[in-house]
């Protein structure tokens, strides 16, 4: 990989997709939304039965509001600042420097996902740090298991919208298609248990955790909130369905960067 | 290519001055109350200790704010105990120095002040304030962590003294004292980085 221009069509696209005052205004709802849901969940403290679940719903109640900030400001990113890009024409010039095609691909993604994941994790780590600083310290794995599966689906859903876009070559409907699969998710999440208590059987739920992995860490450590002859799995089952999501999103991830580096035509 | 360095820092700088204000701004949001109180009048006599027996979790952003009105000194103590653990102990404590006390006794010397000082002398980790207080006045406490916190007020004077006490849960945003330097931090590192950047503007 050719380290200049990368770093220049890095640069040209954050530059696009971050203009005054996209940034700090994301910065400020990520902050903003964090800080609330600290003061909330420390003003009810739920605290769940043991230190490990504590900590989990701790970050698990942080992440709620800022991932949605996150996946709106990566939908903008990839459906609208991608697929403009596609429809203009624009990605033509990117084309033309010396750089590979999966190469452009990874310096388009670093900026449209990678700049607001370090905003996102920088900010609630940090707001972290300042109301729960002896949480993070003594159960650094649920705090840790608790983004990782908190950022599973939002992935997915942004790798989906890559492909769709990249494939349709234009991104309002993914757009859509990507707003549609965040909310779905959470309603289907809801049918899902209802169905599981009515079947007497958590096998809807473990299929659906594949994709949505935090259904399974919360099941695991949030005790005596779920019926315990559905589903509560063990923390190596938990962490088995994390890895099959994030696996599930790189495949998606893999699929993109093969269709974009062979098969799109501009 | 210097003034993408320059542009790029000045847009590193903005995001933390963002965050600095927002943080700035939490910090100085007053502690609202969280809908639960609870009010006693009673007067305390020479030596002994009030004690409110019902134990609540408290956090960084969930503390607690206990409202007094005293004709007199009184110390107050928070200390990270359940009550019952806190009773348990000191009924012990009298078993173990007073073991010829009767039965009644030893429940009304369960109040005194000697057995509370006891229990702060043995156990000085868990004591999370002591102060004193008179008059009218209002404490404000966040513990640094989730922690059971139960309240005493002790009578160390020779006087009788009437309290109405008033304890409140109190939610902050984040608790200040930890905010501060963070704040700082983020406000004087993002000045820094934006300022080659205006200055080259203000040159312009």
């Amino acid at each position: 990989m050719s380290g200049r221009p990368f770093l220049e069509i890095l640069s040209s696209v954050a530059g696009e997709e971050y203009r005054f005052p996209i940034l700090e205004v994301f910065a400020a709802l990520f902050a903003l939304g964090t800080l609330v849901l600290a003061g909330a969940f420390g003003s009810t403290g739920h605290f769940a039965g043991t230190e490990e679940g504590a900590a989990f719903a701790l970050v698990n109640s942080l992440t709620g509001l800022p991932v949605m900030v996150l996946v709106v400001l990566m939908l903008k990113n990839i459906a609208y600042g991608l697929g403009n890009d596609l429809e203009s024409g624009v990605i033509r010039t990117y084309l033309s420097y010396p750089l590979r095609r999966s190469s452009l691909l990874s310096a388009r993604l670093v900026s449209s996902i990678g700049i607001g994941l370090l905003l996102f994790l920088g900010i609630s780590l940090l707001a972290l740090v300042i109301t729960s600083t002896e949480t993070i310290l003594s159960q650094p794995v649920p705090v840790a298991l608790c983004y990782l599966g908190a950022l599973c689906y939002p992935l997915l859903i942004v790798a989906l919208v890559l492909l769709l876009t990249l494939v349709m070559g234009r991104g309002g409907p993914t757009l859509l298609v990507g707003i549609l699969l965040y909310f779905a998710s959470g309603i289907l999440t809801s049918l899902l248990g209802f169905l599981g208590a009515a079947l007497g059987s958590g096998l809807p739920l473990r299929v659906f955790a594949v994709i949505r992995p935090d259904i399974a860490l919360q099941r695991h450590y949030t005790t005596g909130m779920f019926a315990d002859d559905l589903w509560v799995p063990t923390l190596a089952e938990a962490v088995t369905y994390t890895a099959l999501g994030y696996l599930l999103v790189a495949l998606v991830f893999a699929v993109a960067y093969l269709y974009f580096s062979r098969r799109l035509e501009t | 290519m210097r003034s993408r360095w320059i542009a790029l820092m000045a847009r590193i700088g903005s995001v933390l001055l963002v965050i600095g204000a927002v943080l700035a701004l939490a910090a100085v949001t007053p502690p609202a109350p969280t809908g639960y109180s609870s009010s006693t009048g009673t007067s305390l006599r020479p030596g002994i200790y009030y004690a409110n027996p019902f134990t609540r979790v408290y956090s960084a952003s969930a503390g607690l704010r206990l409202v007094t009105s005293a004709n007199g000194s009184l110390i107050l103590y928070l200390i990270e105990a359940e009550y019952q653990e806190f009773s348990s102990w000191a009924r012990s404590w009298i078993d173990h120095n007073f073991p010829d006390l009767d039965e009644n006794r030893k429940v009304i010397s369960t109040y005194n002040s000697t057995v509370l000082e006891a229990y702060v002398d043995a156990h000085p980790e868990e004591v999370l304030l002591e102060v004193e207080i008179s008059g009218d006045g209002t404490t404000d406490y966040f513990p640094g962590s989730p922690t059971n916190i139960t309240a005493f007020l002790s009578n160390p004077s020779e006087a009788w003294i009437d309290l109405d006490l008033r304890m409140a849960g109190i939610s902050g945003l984040v608790p200040r004292e930890r905010v501060t330097i963070p704040t700082t931090v983020l406000i004087i590192a993002g000045t820094i980085l934006t300022l080659p950047w205006i200055a080259g503007k203000v040159r312009l």
